[in-house]
């Protein structure tokens, strides 16, 4: 019997409202990355929460190696979801990667999304000639060994959380747990796909509105890169904020949830 | 360095053993800014304690290191409040440092975290046997895909078990004849009941014996229609000669078994005909013996009658030897049709 894309994607529906939110998880995350951020809006908004496939409480059985060999392969997953719930005019909102996966998703079906918030974002993380993407190609081969030489340890300490989570069900309940609780070996793969993209040409093919959302200090992206979707992606605002580290929604919340109810 | 009391109450004391001791300590905050670290990590960075302290701790690493740090390990000191065994690697003038790092976090009242406390275990020769481990993983998992490939590729089922029979693998060819992944290979299921219970206890004695297995059985496929199949499997023995595991494949003979059983069903008609004839004739024969003997029995009778009642007639010398002598044949003769 076919499993559905909700057990597949470990899809939650929660809060209530005309409109829809979607929340699309970064690199090495999953759903409960939001949790500083839902409760903002779970009185107002019907929301949607899931793990791509290889992430969280997915359905790791469901991972190709072929399909995920590309951010098409998630951006499918969105359109999965979006197709099985009959979901048009989404709000999504995507941290890190999820960001460049939902435009994509966009992209291949224009219909599904409304407006989309990117937090964090980078359409190409290697710096290239004239682009600043913040890491030089040899440091990313660099990271991919260190996460091949940390891959054993890593995996049994991260184990436990990753069990330890399984029958857990209810959203707000022991969220940290699971936090970042992603399979090793996916991860690799998944790392490897999202810092090798490129998605420049695919931000002009973007027309609904979007934000962007970039913190001043970040490790991954910076503001130079912002600006660069900015200035290359039509219908696109843009909201630089005074804040350290990648992870916005959860070290600075209130100010992500200010930006994006300016914006939505 | 001689040992005297007042050397043994130096050398033990916390102060030295912290500073000397062949192990990085550093105390920093989440955002990376250090607030105590040793002598013995000041000089593998070749600076000194207060030229550290100026540092943010993230800028000592590589920038892969850096990355990965912020990406997994402080995820991981933000939920676990520790992180053991990872793997990094320092910048320092004389070369880059491979270091085992372990930490402890500490959360305040409110659960943020606010301090963390980190020993550093130089593991430069170290690195090399794990970099060779880990070449020696991949070149394995190379060769494990190359098998996979070459298994694929191959007309037959291919699969290997544990040395007590268990299914390890089986490639494509195997879990798309039989439509599952993994085969129930526990009972030989996949066997056509009629050959199961032979098959599986031949199976088992090889198990048993290390002999190869060979046997002809019919396999049940996804349409459950039963095909003809030579299952073999041989013993890989390790180095020690112990048996690792079974390597075996299937192959599909119906076409040829199918072949053979209805020639071998003609040939034994043609037998049974042949028999059926054979009787027949026999049957004949003895017809024509019990016959031919009772057509040569009227005249012998005849004979046998006359030469009583010459017996009694007067006969020169000659004439009756000639009598005994045509009597006696004539006897001879009898006797042989009797027996």
């Amino acid at each position: 019997m076919l499993k559905s894309i909700t057990h597949r994607n470990n899809v939650k529906v929660i809060g209530n409202g005309p409109k829809t939110l979607m929340f699309g998880h970064g690199f090495g995350c999953d759903q409960n990355a939001w949790r500083a951020i839902v409760p903002a809006f779970i009185d107002d908004y019907r929301i949607i929460l899931f793990d791509y496939v290889g992430s969280g409480n997915s359905d790791l059985t469901a991972y190709d190696d072929l399909r995920y060999s590309k951010l098409d392969g998630y951006a499918q997953d969105i359109i999965d979801i979006c197709d099985e719930l009959d979901l048009e005019d989404v709000i999504f909102i995507g941290h890190s990667v999820s960001s460049m996966i939902g435009l994509l998703a966009s992209k291949l079906n224009p219909l599904i999304f409304s407006k989309i918030v990117f937090i964090g974002p980078s359409p190409r993380y290697v710096n290239d000639t004239n682009y600043p993407g913040g890491i030089e190609l040899k440091d990313l081969e660099d990271l991919l060994e260190v996460m091949d030489n940390n891959y054993l340890g890593w995996s049994r300490m991260m184990a436990p959380a990753i069990m330890s989570d399984k029958n857990n069900h209810e959203l707000v309940e022991d969220l940290e747990r699971s936090f970042c609780a992603t399979d090793p070996e996916i991860a690799k793969k998944f790392a490897r796909v999202t810092f090798m993209s490129d998605n420049r040409e695919d931000l002009s093919s973007l027309t609904i509105p979007s934000l962007t959302i970039q913190g001043n200090d970040d490790f991954l992206t910076s503001n130079l890169v912002a600006e660069y979707i900015h200035k290359n992606t039509v219908n696109n605002e843009m909201v630089l904020l005074e804040s350290s580290g990648h992870c916005l929604h959860l070290s600075h919340p209130h100010l992500v949830i200010r930006a994006i109810k300016d914006f939505i | 360095m001689k040992l005297s009391p007042h050397n043994l109450q130096e050398i033990s004391s916390v102060d030295f053993l912290y500073n000397q001791l062949p192990s990085g300590f550093i105390s920093y905050k989440p955002d990376g800014t250090v607030l105590k670290v040793n002598d013995t990590f000041s000089r593998w960075l070749n600076l000194s304690a207060e030229q550290v302290c100026l540092l943010n701790f993230k800028s000592l690493l590589t920038k892969a290191c850096g990355l990965y740090y912020n990406l997994f390990v402080d995820p991981l000191l933000n939920v676990e409040t520790k992180a053991n065994e990872i793997s990094l690697v320092f910048k320092s003038p004389n070369g880059n440092i491979d270091v085992l790092f372990n930490a402890v976090g500490y959360k305040n009242e409110q659960g943020h975290l606010i301090l963390i406390n980190a020993s550093i275990q130089k593991i430069t020769d170290r690195k090399k046997y794990e970099s060779e481990l880990l070449f020696q993983k991949k070149l394995a998992e190379e060769e494990k895909r190359k098998f996979e490939f070459l298994s694929n590729t191959v007309p037959n089922h291919i699969w290997t078990t544990t040395h007590d029979g268990v299914l390890i693998s089986a490639n494509k060819k195997a879990t798309d004849y039989f439509n599952v992944d993994p085969i129930d290979f526990n009972d030989f299921n996949f066997v056509f009941e009629e050959d199961r219970k032979k098959a599986f206890n031949s199976w088992k004695k090889c198990l048993t014996s290390g002999k190869p297995f060979e046997r002809e059985v019919r396999l049940l496929g996804h349409d459950r229609t039963p095909e003809w199949f030579l299952l073999t499997a041989e013993p890989f023995l390790n180095k020690d000669g112990v048996i690792e595991l079974w390597i075996g494949s299937s192959t599909n003979i119906h076409k040829h078994k199918t072949w053979q059983i209805a020639n071998y069903s003609t040939l034994k008609h043609s037998l049974v005909t042949a028999q059926k004839t054979i009787d027949q004739n026999a049957e004949l024969f003895i017809s024509i013996e019990m016959n031919k003997s009772h057509m040569i029995r009227k005249p012998l009778a005849n004979m046998l009658g006359l030469l009583m009642l010459l017996e009694k007639e007067t006969m020169s010398k000659e004439c009756r030897n000639m009598f005994n002598l045509l009597s006696e044949s004539a006897e001879e003769l009898d006797a042989m049709i009797k027996s």
